[in-house]
């Protein structure tokens, strides 16, 4: 059957390419760049703050920064992380890549996706501007009362009303991101036939509308109790519920966060592996589990502030059932990798490091679910450790894997291949080195969040090593970022097709034409281009 | 100094409750981490490909019910193993012995005072003074914003609300001065919010108490 051209060619409008067409455009691919621009901006950014903080720990008594000083730095990186940089670095993925994917022209409604990407500068612009104004946000990103409602200047208001800022972007992003996967799938193109990415993206979406809101809920609160003298968190109030509320958010958003890194972990596996996916629909239901359960586990961020035995019983067990899922998913892609043909190029190399390093985090949670621990490694620098094994691996890994996979579909240039294996590993070196010691320091006593310690055996030694570490890391980040740069001009032509990849993002050109594609294949399975490819190879020889 | 793998030395039931629990964790995820871990590395080493060889194309596969099956319910029982060990031991931590001697604490910002049954208080800012294997329970309230009570040798951390009353305890097994400080975000100088325990013979706190260096 030939398949039908989607847009005649004639009719295609010249490309503009000026500083105004982007101020202005609705193409989810350009809207896709310009968040990933502005997000790796912040995470930048982010890192730069985290040095200081490496820096001001590096020895006992620190002097680098005061404790204000301080305090407003980690509350910025730990913000700045989560809300400016993870959580929107995968609409920045999502919107170049979904609709490519699914075989469709552009998001269902362009005009809300260009809303949500300037929403989200308009949030983090008006975070920082309380800097120019005398006073950062200071009471770490969690922000408890009656701390924040205490906390000086307005500096917890600006970071409240820059949430509020990003958490409508994002929303608007997730709304978007449902209606483009229901509506606008490639003919043939069943949920059962769906790219893991974009599905993983389905279940971000959901999460986002289920949790965001209530944050936005919990910060117009803690906003009247510090401005108009409402007492729900303080006083007569409860500063519980507060966390109550904060951590239905907090927890979700962690999976928010990873599903789409596992997502793109999903894609790089099985095309660098030559094989199809392991378990494709395990791999679904287990993305659906981890969503479900990510919304019922939030009071384990809460174990130390005494709930009941019951509830925290409950907590403990929800939250280490979630172990069952994540494990299926790495035991899924270890059996795509089995008896595969694996080649190592770069997205290859960040995945397969992605799923070390995430194993570690995921079996530290253990440890946290099970409070008893918990309550000795809670707010301690275990936890740090902990999650940056987690938050921190799925973007430097993951999102890293999935952007030396797509660079080529985005600049029509491949990176360069060495400096990439190089970047890797300086990276995943790093990493480890930064954060591994984190643990040692947690078992032994190093509260998080302090700006100061006194010299006691052991810490500062390992506190060394982590500082060493982040610059290390840093050193991995600006090779990915020369390596970029670079490839841009003198990066070799990319092709259609470079890896011989599966899904649909690779049958139009590198990068794709404003409308996406001239035609679309069929689509009879997850993988379309493998079908296209052995039906080409049957072709050839039933031709001789 | 304790062994970078561990938690510091325990010297209280609760806290070696909790070091029993740790260490069991710690042996079954290490476990797992060599045995999964070494399962990745060796298929990503083991399958690579090597260039100048040709090979055929690999096994299209797609999946496996019964693995699937098999990889979700190993792990089910290993996480019921745990929690059961959990629970078997909760009561070592959180069930405070009878005949403890109640102490009341209240934190603000950046120190601790600790009152005694008949109203005194030690003496020294944010210092306890305890008799050994002596049950201690702790009654805690903050003055302004939440903080956390943590020793970590003598057990697990609890918040301080300004409130309600929140509750700890420890029972000291040995002689000596146990270092501990805030644990929840508290403000500028919450890196200063340190807490000392002296744990003293019996026959010392009774002597102790008997001073007048206590107010």
């Amino acid at each position: 059957m030939a398949t039908a051209a989607i847009t005649p060619a004639g009719n295609v409008p010249a490309t503009r390419t000026g500083f105004r067409s982007w101020l202005t455009t609705v193409d989810h691919k350009r809207i896709g760049i310009l968040y990933l621009l502005v997000t790796l901006f912040f995470f930048l950014t982010g890192g730069l703050m985290a040095l200081v903080i490496r820096l001001q720990l590096e020895t006992a008594n620190g002097t680098v920064v005061s404790p204000d000083r301080y305090d407003q730095i980690f509350t910025m990186h730990g913000t700045t992380m989560v809300f400016l940089f993870v959580v929107p670095v995968m609409a920045a993925f999502g919107n170049y890549i979904v609709p490519l994917q699914i075989g469709a022209r552009d998001m269902a409604f362009p005009k809300l996706n260009a809303a949500s990407f300037w929403l989200l500068l308009f949030g983090g612009a008006t975070m920082y501007s309380s800097f120019l104004f005398g006073s950062g946000p200071d009471t770490g990103w969690t922000a408890y009362p009656p701390l924040s409602v205490q906390s000086p200047g307005h500096g917890i208001d600006f970071w409240i009303v820059g949430l509020h800022i990003l958490s409508i972007s994002s929303i608007l992003g997730a709304i978007n991101f449902i209606c483009t996967i229901h509506n606008m799938r490639a003919p043939g193109m069943r949920l059962t036939r769906m790219p893991l990415f974009t599905w993983c993206m389905e279940f971000y979406s959901i999460m986002i509308l289920g949790a965001l809101p209530v944050l936005s809920g919990a910060l117009t609160m803690l906003l009247l109790d510090r401005n108009y003298g409402t007492h729900f968190f303080t006083a007569s109030g409860s500063p519980i519920l507060y966390q109550h509320l904060f951590w239905f958010f907090g927890h979700p958003e962690v999976y928010v966060v990873a599903l789409p890194g596992f997502g793109m972990i999903s894609e790089i596996v099985p095309v660098f592996s030559r094989k199809p996916i392991f378990g494709y629909r395990a791999l679904v239901y287990a993305v659906a589990a981890i969503a479900f359960l990510g919304f019922v586990v939030w009071g384990h961020h809460m174990f130390a502030t005494g709930l009941s035995a019951p509830v925290d019983a409950w907590f403990a067990l929800a939250s280490i059932a979630i172990a069952v899922p994540t494990g299926i998913k790495i035991f899924n892609w270890i059996g795509t990798m089995w008896m595969g043909r694996i080649r190592y190029e770069p997205p290859m190399l960040f995945a397969v490091g992605f799923i070390l390093l995430f194993m570690i985090g995921g079996l530290s949670g253990i440890f946290l679910a099970l409070y008893p621990i918990d309550l000795q490694v809670t707010d301690s620098y275990f936890v740090v450790a902990h999650f940056h094994y987690v938050m921190g691996s799925v973007p430097v890994f993951a999102v890293l894997g999935g952007l030396h996979y797509w660079y080529p579909k985005m600049t029509g240039r491949m990176l360069d291949r060495g400096l990439a294996i190089w970047s890797f590993w300086v990276l995943f070196v790093g990493f480890n080195m930064t954060f591994f010691p984190m643990h040692a320091l947690g078992l032994s006593g190093m509260p998080r969040r302090i700006a100061t310690y006194q010299a006691h055996p052991g810490w500062e030694l390992m506190n060394q090593i982590a500082t060493l570490g982040s610059f290390v890391l840093s050193v991995g980040v600006l090779m990915v970022a020369v390596n970029c740069l670079r490839s841009l001009r003198y990066g070799r032509i990319a092709g259609n097709d470079p890896w011989q990849a599966n899904t649909l993002e690779w049958y139009t050109t590198s990068p794709p034409p404003p409308h996406n594609f001239d035609d679309l294949p069929p689509v009879r399975s997850e993988r379309p281009l493998a079908d296209l490819r052995s039906d080409a190879a049957i072709l050839a020889v039933s031709g001789d | 100094m304790a062994g970078t793998a561990t938690l510091n030395q325990p010297e209280s039931p609760n806290a070696q409750a909790i070091d029993s629990i740790y260490r069991a964790v710690l042996g079954v995820t290490v476990t797992i981490f060599v045995l999964v871990g070494g399962w990745l590395v060796y298929s990503a080493i083991r399958f690579r490909e090597r260039p100048g060889r040709t090979y055929p194309d690999p096994p299209q596969v797609r999946g496996s019910t019964q693995l699937e099956i098999g990889w979700t319910i190993v792990p089910v029982l290993i996480l019921v193993g745990l929690s059961a060990f959990t629970f078997y031991k909760l009561p070592q931590v959180k069930d405070v012995p009878k005949g403890a001697m109640e102490v009341n604490v209240l934190a603000q910002q950046y120190g601790w005072t600790f009152t005694y049954p008949d109203g005194k208080h030690p003496a020294g800012a944010s210092t306890l003074v305890v008799p050994v294997d002596t049950p201690i329970h702790l009654n805690m309230r903050s003055k302004d914003v939440i903080h956390d009570f943590w020793v970590e040798q003598l057990g697990q951390k609890q918040d301080v609300f300004p409130n309600k009353t929140t509750h700890t305890w420890f029972e000291a097994h040995a002689v000596g001065t146990y270092q501990g400080q805030c644990a929840e975000f508290c403000g500028p100088g919450h890196a200063t919010m340190t807490i000392s325990v002296q744990v003293v013979s019996k026959e010392e706190f009774r002597s102790y108490m008997a001073q007048k260096a206590i107010s």
